[in-house]
């Protein structure tokens, strides 16, 4: 009986291996911007793509979480971060690959892994996104600082900083202002009665409705608000000052990753400049890193931004302390 | 340093569980008595939307309500958000259970019975006498509804109201810390079963003497009266004003654009997967509860126990079993993986969840069936297979069509389980929305959400009618 049993399911599992080439993509960027993407790829190469998005929107368990629980047998091939800091932590927790794409040629180095356990393509920005009935011309906030300006004191938001891009940004703060600083800027968000919410995308749909002047977001919210027809607009922050944070996409290649070959050639489309155009032309609206790629109308292109400068790799240690301590306890008090 | 994040949260998550459960009671227990006693206009429409807060993810009302407020251009004040927003969302679920929970027992009431208290003192005693034999059932499902509730993260988060379970999923997700999510779920489901137990503890009769219907004598009409017309308008204003608005706020994009092209792609995308995992829990959960149901009814100590362990089951967090089972899955041979990482696993989660809805309407079935049939086969010598085949079976199919359809529809509703546990490329429909409703445009989540919300309203017509043919 138990013979029978296992070659039951052994039969089941050879079954299941004789189907099409396939590669199964997790990804943090967002499903309406990601799945076109992996149909393309899947009409070209004819590879079936399986992808598995993730929210950020009532902050779901969460993709690294199921990759970090799934490290000993791994389902997923490629992870498609939205952001180089959670394609970092994979790699501290040994979850990655390395993997030096030939697709790679033509994008700056300094937002990938140095030792190719991720590799960095097309960017979104974190931009101050305004309600234009409530904030005039002249008075656009031009700062994340403007954020903690008694002058808009209760009337600016920003998404919750232990999740997503915006512990990314909360991370760049510690980097780039220091601890000390960093923690006295955070004191005064609090001053200023800077209400926390869910995600970037309820910051935009609340700027939008005119609950708050103007908050903290990504440039992909900003845009497709402004596309809805909402009273809103943006700018890129700091630009005469510390510069914009840039939170570029991530391709990793998954250890011990069923399909390998596969998986590589992913990555591969994923880092070409086919891609960065798409999703340049797409309602992503991100920017290629790549020189030469066109870029989307409403922003302009990555030589003209000034950038905050960070390093992305030092991000992941900062951030993971960050979460376990100082965001954590100020996150749980500001609601 | 000061107490973990969910520790101190749990005064704010009493505070949200016992709101919940009197909303549910004082909207709840007289609609459900009401839809037991009159005869109105209105009424089966009213039951179904009492029934799509039990079909539909609690994610849905809260962002239905938060859209509702933001169509509306109201400030971000109560009654949208925090506290009384989350009570809102909540609530829906409470009141469903305490309704549905007093038409069960009120329909348990005989002809005779009704009689009596309308000759002792005419409309007003009979409903009293309702209300009063409604009680308990209607706090028990009102009160496992809150246990639910403290155990639901979701319109905590989206509404900005701190919870226990909110700050638990908050740690993990900000720590990747997998064993201790799994201890603090455990540690907030210890708390949440010992509610619970104490709930199904002391509903357990009440439930057991609603479900178990033994009595064959003729149920009451339901009246028709003018009293009975005011009470219907309430019970309609109650279902639309804490079932339906939250849920409008959901469709109000769709006065300004549509995207039913791309929502339709979803549907199809999703439909099969959805199908599979709904269909597959309700088969299996019937498969196991009709069984158990058999091994317990009429042994009336094994039936309150069970009864016990079915609610408590029903209250428990559903991040538990998932997680469990990632765990079980990722320490199985991959020779396993069809089975313990594919569509079937997350049926059999799903089952596991909603085994307490099959029991119950087991239990209800196998207790309506005389004794005196199998006695009768005894007598004459049937074999226990023509038994089984020609009475039993014939007997028990319209309960497992309706367990069935209801676990199916259950399950269709789970986003947590199916997040946790679905394989690449199998997401369901309601978990399709969940993903996408951060960043797609309006229009699109808007026209999804009725693409969801118009098939279970139709099933939630049909249910009602459904039930009532089992008696």
């Amino acid at each position: 009986m138990k013979h029978w049993l296992c070659a039951l399911a052994f039969g089941i599992a050879a079954a299941a291996q004789l189907g099409a080439a396939e590669v199964v993509v997790y990804s943090s960027v967002d499903d309406v911007f990601a799945r076109p993407i992996a149909e393309r790829f899947q009409k070209q190469t004819g590879i079936e793509v399986k992808l598995v998005p993730d929210t950020e929107e009532t902050k779901s368990t969460g993709l690294v979480n199921r990759l970090i629980a799934e490290k000993k047998r791994p389902q997923c091939d490629v992870f498609w971060s939205g952001d180089p800091v959670r394609a970092g932590i994979l790699k501290s927790k040994g979850v990655s690959a390395a993997y030096e794409s030939p697709a790679a040629a033509g994008l700056p180095p300094q937002f990938s892994d140095p030792e190719h356990h991720f590799t960095s393509f097309s960017t979104r920005a974190r931009v101050i996104i305004y309600n234009t009935n409530l904030v005039a011309a002249g008075e656009v906030p031009r700062s994340v600082r403007d954020l903690a300006n008694p002058k808009w004191k209760g009337r600016a938001c920003m998404a919750n900083p232990l999740f997503g891009t915006t512990s990314m940004q909360a991370a760049a703060w510690f980097e780039t202002m220091g601890d000390e600083a960093a923690r006295a800027f955070f004191a005064a968000l609090t001053a200023n009665d800077v209400r926390i919410l869910s995600s970037n995308g309820e910051v935009k749909r609340r700027v939008a409705a005119g609950d708050f002047a103007f908050g903290l977001t990504d440039t992909d919210d900003a845009i497709g608000a402004m596309a809805e027809g909402k009273p809103v607009n943006f700018v890129l922050p700091d630009q005469d000052g510390a510069g914009t944070l840039l939170v570029p996409n991530a391709a990793v290649l998954i250890a011990g990753a069923p399909h390998p070959d596969t998986a590589r050639k992913f990555i591969d489309y994923l880092l070409s400049a086919e891609t960065e155009r798409a999703l340049a032309q797409s309602e992503a609206t991100q920017i290629p890193l790549r020189a030469g790629v066109p870029g989307p109308s409403k922003l302009p292109p990555l030589a003209e931004i000034k950038a905050l400068p960070v390093d992305y790799a030092k991000l992941v240690t900062r951030l993971e302390a960050l979460q376990a301590g100082f965001l954590k306890e100020w996150a749980s008090q500001r609601k | 340093m000061g107490l973990p994040a969910e520790i101190s949260a749990l005064p704010a998550t009493l505070a949200l569980a016992a709101s919940a459960v009197a909303l549910g009671l004082v909207a709840g227990w007289p609609a459900g008595v009401a839809c037991g006693v009159f005869q109105f206009a209105g009424r089966r429409l009213a039951l179904a939307l009492l029934l799509l807060p039990l079909l539909l993810p609690s994610f849905l009302f809260a962002i239905g309500l938060s859209m509702l407020r933001l169509g509306l251009r109201l400030p971000d004040v109560a009654p949208f958000s925090g506290l009384t927003g989350c009570v809102w969302a909540h609530g829906a679920l409470t009141t469903s259970l305490a309704a549905w929970g007093a038409l069960l027992a009120v329909r348990g009431i005989s002809g005779s019975q009704a009689d009596a208290a309308l000759i002792a003192g005419g409309e007003a005693t009979l409903w009293r006498a309702a209300l009063r034999l409604a009680w308990p059932s209607a706090l028990a499902g009102a009160l496992l509804g809150g246990a639910i509730a403290a155990g639901d993260s979701g319109p905590g988060v989206l509404l900005g109201w701190p919870t226990a379970a909110g700050e638990i999923l908050a740690a993990f997700a900000a720590r990747y810390d997998f064993a201790e999510a799994v201890r603090r779920s455990l540690a907030l489901g210890a708390v949440t079963l010992a509610a619970a137990l104490a709930v199904a503890r002391s509903g357990a009769f009440a439930l057991e003497t609603a479900v178990t219907a033994r009595d064959p004598s003729r149920a009451f009409a339901r009246r028709v009266s003018p009293f009975g017309r005011t009470a219907g308008l309430a019970v309609c204003a109650i279902a639309l004003l804490i079932c339906l608005l939250p849920l409008a706020g959901l469709l109000l994009p769709l006065l300004r654009a549509t995207d039913f092209v791309r929502a339709w792609s979803e549907v199809i995308r999703t439909l099969g997967p959805t199908i599979c995992y709904s269909l597959g829990a309700g088969l299996i959960a019937c498969a196991a509860a009709w069984p158990l149901a058999a091994w317990a009814h009429r042994r009336y100590r094994r039936e309150r126990w069970l009864l016990v362990v079915m609610l408590a089951l029903l209250a428990l967090p559903a991040v538990l079993p998932a997680l469990g089972w990632v765990r079980l899955a990722n320490a199985a041979p991959a020779v396993l993986d069809p089975l313990v990482r594919g569509r079937f696993a997350v049926a059999l989660i799903l089952a596991l969840r909603l085994l307490p809805v099959a029991f119950v309407l087991a239990l209800r079935r196998w207790s309506a069936m005389p004794r005196s049939w199998r006695d009768a086969a005894a007598l004459h010598g049937v074999p226990r297979i023509a038994l089984l085949r020609r009475i039993v079976l014939p007997h028990q199919l319209p309960g497992i069509a309706l367990a069935l359809g209801l676990v199916a529809l259950l399950a269709a509703a789970e986003v947590t389980i199916v997040l946790l546990l679905h394989p690449p490329g199998a997401a369901s429909l309601p978990l399709a929305i969940f993903t996408i409703m951060a960043n797609a445009p309006e229009a699109l989540v808007a026209s999804l959400c009725l693409c969801y919300v118009a098939p279970v309203l139709l099933a939630a017509l049909a249910l009602p009618h459904a039930f009532s043919a089992l008696r």
